[in-house]
């Protein structure tokens, strides 16, 4: 075993290089925020429950949910903020601790801040696996599509999230057209039923993917990326990696956010959860490299230790012990006699 | 290599003559033993045997790129997957049942034996009707002949086993067939394997 960092603290440690380097300051916040804080924005999380506790002072405290809730409560246009911090949420049967790295801009948000930003979540997918996918949709132009199919919105949006386009044929098609376009991300086709406005979104997403490309990243279209409006109301993004069966990155523009907070400016931020990459670390077969076993003269003493640097140097993990360890799991064991041999 | 889950029991040998019917080889799946994993070197494909209500577990967990489960397991589960296609096989319904005299008596809450039971919150939830709900893992019809529960909430197939037990379908939920499920992620980095096939078995099931 190689007493190597994990590829969790490699990615962190190159992120924070990373967005320092985009001229991004280091944020850094509590644990715990008022829990109405939480609740006055409870849609804007990914699950309204949270692990709440009163204060000494009895008020009701909540361990953070999420980190850009607090960051924009206090953000000034023209702040660029990263973060590491641990989030507490439901998953599965219980709570877990996430850790989440990420970054916000507020400000004025055109494409150029837009592009910088996306640049900078492909970047970050990079570090974790070259392997990796940024699927990017933009909030109004699937809102105005599925305003167009003439459905249920809620109920073709949460269709659309699974890409179940044979039951939104079944249920509306009166607009079998506009559907194809919402749930195979026909871009070309999507322009045909959108106003001058609207097709503005098309443009700005078909620049944003054409930016990254050429800078090298993949990044394709994709509506089924679904996010609540009343927070997002621009490009939203997903980001992918080989290894791991769910989204590791996930972001997007949040004026709305801003707006409920009555902030007149705009917002755009993504989150990396660092969680997952422990699935790219080797798994480990032992505690450590070898147990190197003295017995009680200096002869054998300075053998050992003379061993177990010579170990160390090579990179490798060594205990040295006057006794055997008997839950310890070692490749090797190695024990120096009375006149500091190897026995 | 494209991983796929496939349910054992009755649906699998649907399923089966559907992917055989496509050009895909599960002939060694058909083969009544007791492996659990099987591959298609031909076409690329490792096939496993599962529970069907565990099918929606290792497609989201990425155990499976993609996976064939009931409607109902994806309705009361509701695993965070793509459904891709509905294969209109192992069609079934979810639906109310209960012994034939049986009446609703609304001043109390309807006790209701099931062992879906998300699906059957949220369905009386929606008709603003009081329940208290009784979780059993499999032979749901015996709870109102036992006295046990005033209705069940089940996959009813052709109503033989209600019709055998002196009861009947009163309310149908929503219809239930096999759909074909993928991980999100896997479907990113697999998709030409996985649109492939879709449009296998959308051709050899004549799904339009």
């Amino acid at each position: 075993m190689d007493a190597k960092p994990t590829k969790k603290e490699q990615v962190a440690q190159n992120l924070r290089a990373l967005y320092s380097s985009y001229g991004y300051c280091r944020y850094r916040m509590s644990n715990f925020e008022e829990y109405s804080f939480y609740l006055k924005n409870k849609n804007f999380l990914t699950s309204d429950k949270i692990v709440t506790f009163n204060d000494l002072d009895g008020r009701l405290m909540a361990l953070k949910p999420d980190v850009t809730l607090s960051i924009v409560k206090t953000a000034k246009p023209g702040d660029k903020l990263y973060y590491i911090e641990n989030v507490y949420r439901p998953m599965g049967i219980s709570y877990r601790e996430i850790e989440q790295m990420g970054v916000e801009t507020v400000g004025k948000i055109n494409v150029h801040v837009e592009a910088e930003l996306l640049l900078l979540a492909a970047k970050s997918l990079r570090e974790v696996d070259e392997n990796c996918v940024l699927d990017i949709s933009h909030v109004g132009l699937v809102n105005a599509l599925a305003d167009k199919a003439g459905a249920d919105k809620k109920d073709l949006l949460a269709l659309l999230s699974k890409k179940n386009y044979h039951e939104a044929a079944e249920r509306y098609p009166e607009n079998e057209a506009v559907l194809k376009a919402l749930f195979f991300t026909d871009l070309s086709a999507a322009k045909t039923y959108l106003t001058d406005k609207e097709r503005e979104y098309v443009d700005e997403l078909l620049y944003l993917i054409d930016f990254l490309n050429k800078a090298g990243q993949k990044a394709e279209a994709d509506f089924s990326l679904v996010d609540d409006e009343r927070y997002y109301n621009g490009i939203i993004f997903r980001g992918y990696v080989k290894k791991v069966p769910r989204p590791i990155l996930s972001g997007g523009r949040y004026d709305r956010l801003l707006k409920k907070m009555h902030k007149d400016f705009g917002g755009m931020g993504f989150a990396l959860y660092l969680n997952e990459i422990s699935l790219y670390d080797e798994r480990p077969k032992f505690d450590c490299d070898c147990l190197v076993l003295y017995t009680e003269t200096e002869t054998s003493y300075h053998a050992a230790c003379d061993y177990a640097d010579a170990l160390r140097a090579q990179g490798k993990t060594v205990r040295l012990s006057p006794e055997f360890c008997p839950d310890l799991r070692t490749e090797k064991t190695v024990l120096f006699d009375r006149g500091g041999k190897i026995c | 290599m494209l991983n796929v889950a496939l349910p054992k029991g009755r649906l699998a040998d649907k399923v089966c003559r559907a992917l055989t019917e496509t050009g895909y080889n599960v002939a060694p799946v058909e083969k009544d033993d007791r492996r659990l994993v099987f591959t298609d070197g031909d076409n690329g494909i490792k096939y496993f045997l599962v529970k069907p209500s565990d099918v929606a577990v290792y497609v989201e967990r990425g155990a499976a790129d993609v996976g064939v489960a009931g409607k109902d397991i994806l309705l009361e589960y509701e695993p965070d997957v793509y459904e891709l296609l509905d294969l209109k096989i192992g069609k079934c319904r979810l639906a109310v049942a209960a012994k034939a005299d049986f009446f609703d008596e609304l001043d109390r809450p309807l006790v209701v034996a099931t062992k879906f039971v998300n699906v059957t919150k949220d369905y009386y939830a929606k008709k603003n009707r009081p329940i208290e709900i009784v979780k059993l893992n499999g032979s749901i019809e015996l709870a109102p002949l036992l006295g046990m529960s005033d209705v069940i909430v089940d996959i009813v197939e052709t109503g033989t086993t209600l019709r055998e037990n002196g009861m009947k379908v009163y309310e149908d939920i929503v219809p239930v067939s096999a759909r074909l499920i993928a991980n999100k992620s896997s479907y990113k980095f697999k998709k030409s394997a996985v649109d492939e096939l879709v449009g296998r078995l959308r051709s050899g099931l004549g799904i339009q």
